[in-house]
């Protein structure tokens, strides 16, 4: 497999997503849709992150996306107001309502690391992924993302600086995508 | 913080550890949900930790990947072929039952986004073009919930019909709900305000109603789980 470096692409929170308010107020086609593609995702991811909310996570991520496309609609959002802080803020406002409905935490949301759960895509891209890793990169792995061990630490442990530590993990999480995507 | 800020520091590690001030963490937050690079490192994080964790408690990452193709003692010949056998089982349940799984998963979720956008639609319709005369106008009040239904006929000109809705007692953020004969919910209307005569007001695309009688219920307020504070009795007919 040949070895994939993380890609980076522009901040894509300026000018595009300014566009798309303008697009979805004048309900051009496919704006909508893009918007859902954009922040679908990360509104599912935060809302992970901030608990488990099993069978109404769809529910709360149509909550989040229907509010904020009625407002954008509504006009209630200018175009030079930035499109993802309107998205984050209103998903923290759903997700505490929805913590609050499921009778967790009162008060403000809390960040957790909850407990990650695999799926089959990801654990064979890993299986994948892990043909060309080498001792160092598997024990690397195991210290990181099982032992939940910090980089300082892990160095330590390997004997090699910090620097090769983020090396490190930038390559093996590189490789990890590039099988993760071609599945 | 900026993106270059971010890419210099461990700070997307020490998020996904959990390990940031509220502060710092909002701000790795507001970044993410505009950086299309750094959401996807976040993700990738998530996935190989819910992988490397699966591998480690399934036993087939230890600190070495190469222990995986060692050589096995030959008292431990058996350990290859029940490995093979389980693979062959995993890759079968793979195939049968998680593959199809996923494929639903994913149809689930393109009905879900769609769903979503036939609701914004419906709950922000674009003004129309033009003036329209002759509106249909049910007036749904609270002593009729129990009794016959209201009437309203539509005609085949009217692109929207109106619903004037009393209901005492009901404050702002009212959710309404209007469910067919099937028990189906053909429109979800969130966020309604009273108006100056106490009532409330919504425009409902006439398409979205053909005649049939509906069950138009009101909740009080926009979350799923508001309880229930009226509900009344539409008959839809169609008109000249």
């Amino acid at each position: 497999m040949t070895r994939a470096q993380l890609r980076i692409v522009p901040v894509a929170a300026g000018a595009q997503r300014v566009d798309l308010v303008e697009s979805i107020r004048r309900a051009e086609p496919g704006a909508e849709p893009r918007l859902y593609a954009a922040f679908g995702p990360r509104v599912q991811h935060l809302a992970g992150r901030y608990g488990r909310f099993g069978r109404v996570a769809a529910e709360l991520r149509s909550e989040v996306m229907l509010r904020v496309l009625t407002t954008i609609r509504s006009g209630r959002v200018s175009a030079g107001e930035p499109l993802a802080g309107f998205v984050l803020k209103t998903a923290r406002d759903v997700i505490r309502e929805f913590a609050r409905q499921l009778n967790r935490r009162a008060g403000p949301v809390q960040a957790q690391v909850s407990s990650v759960d695999a799926d089959a895509r990801a654990v064979g891209a890993l299986r994948e992924a892990i043909q060309g890793f080498g001792d160092t990169d598997c024990a690397f792995l195991r210290m990181h993302y099982y032992e939940d061990l910090p980089h300082r630490e892990i160095a330590r442990r390997l004997g090699v600086g910090v620097e090769r530590v983020r090396r490190i993990e930038s390559r093996t999480l590189a490789e990890f995508h590039a099988a993760y995507g071609g599945r | 913080m900026t993106h270059d800020e971010i890419e210099r520091s461990d700070i997307l590690d020490r998020y996904a550890r959990g390990e940031l001030s509220g502060t710092e963490r909002d701000e790795v937050e507001a970044h993410y949900f505009g950086c299309d690079a750094c959401f996807e490192r976040v993700q990738d994080a998530a996935r190989l930790k819910g992988a490397v964790r699966a591998a480690v408690d399934d036993a087939w990452l230890a600190g070495s990947a190469r222990g995986m193709t060692s050589p096995v003692p030959t008292k431990w010949a058996f350990v290859p072929v029940a490995a093979s056998l389980l693979l062959v089982t995993a890759l079968g349940w793979l195939a049968l039952l998680r593959v199809p799984q996923l494929q639903q998963e994913a149809a689930d979720a393109r009905t879900e986004r769609d769903a979503v956008l036939a609701r914004a639609r419906v709950t922000t319709p674009p003004p129309p073009a033009e003036p329209e005369a002759n509106v249909p106008v049910a007036i749904l009040q609270a002593e009729r919930s129990t009794g016959a239904p209201a009437v309203l006929t539509v005609s085949r000109s009217a692109s929207h019909v109106l619903l004037w809705i009393d209901a005492p007692g009901v404050g702002d953020g009212a959710r309404l709900t209007i469910r067919s004969a099937v028990g189906a919910d053909r429109v979800q209307i969130p966020a309604l305000r009273r108006n100056n005569e106490g009532a409330f007001v919504a425009s409902v695309p006439s398409a979205l109603l053909p005649p049939d009688t509906y069950r138009v219920r009101l909740f009080r307020s926009s979350s799923p789980d508001a309880p229930l504070a009226a509900e009344y009795l539409l008959r839809v007919v169609a008109g000249q």
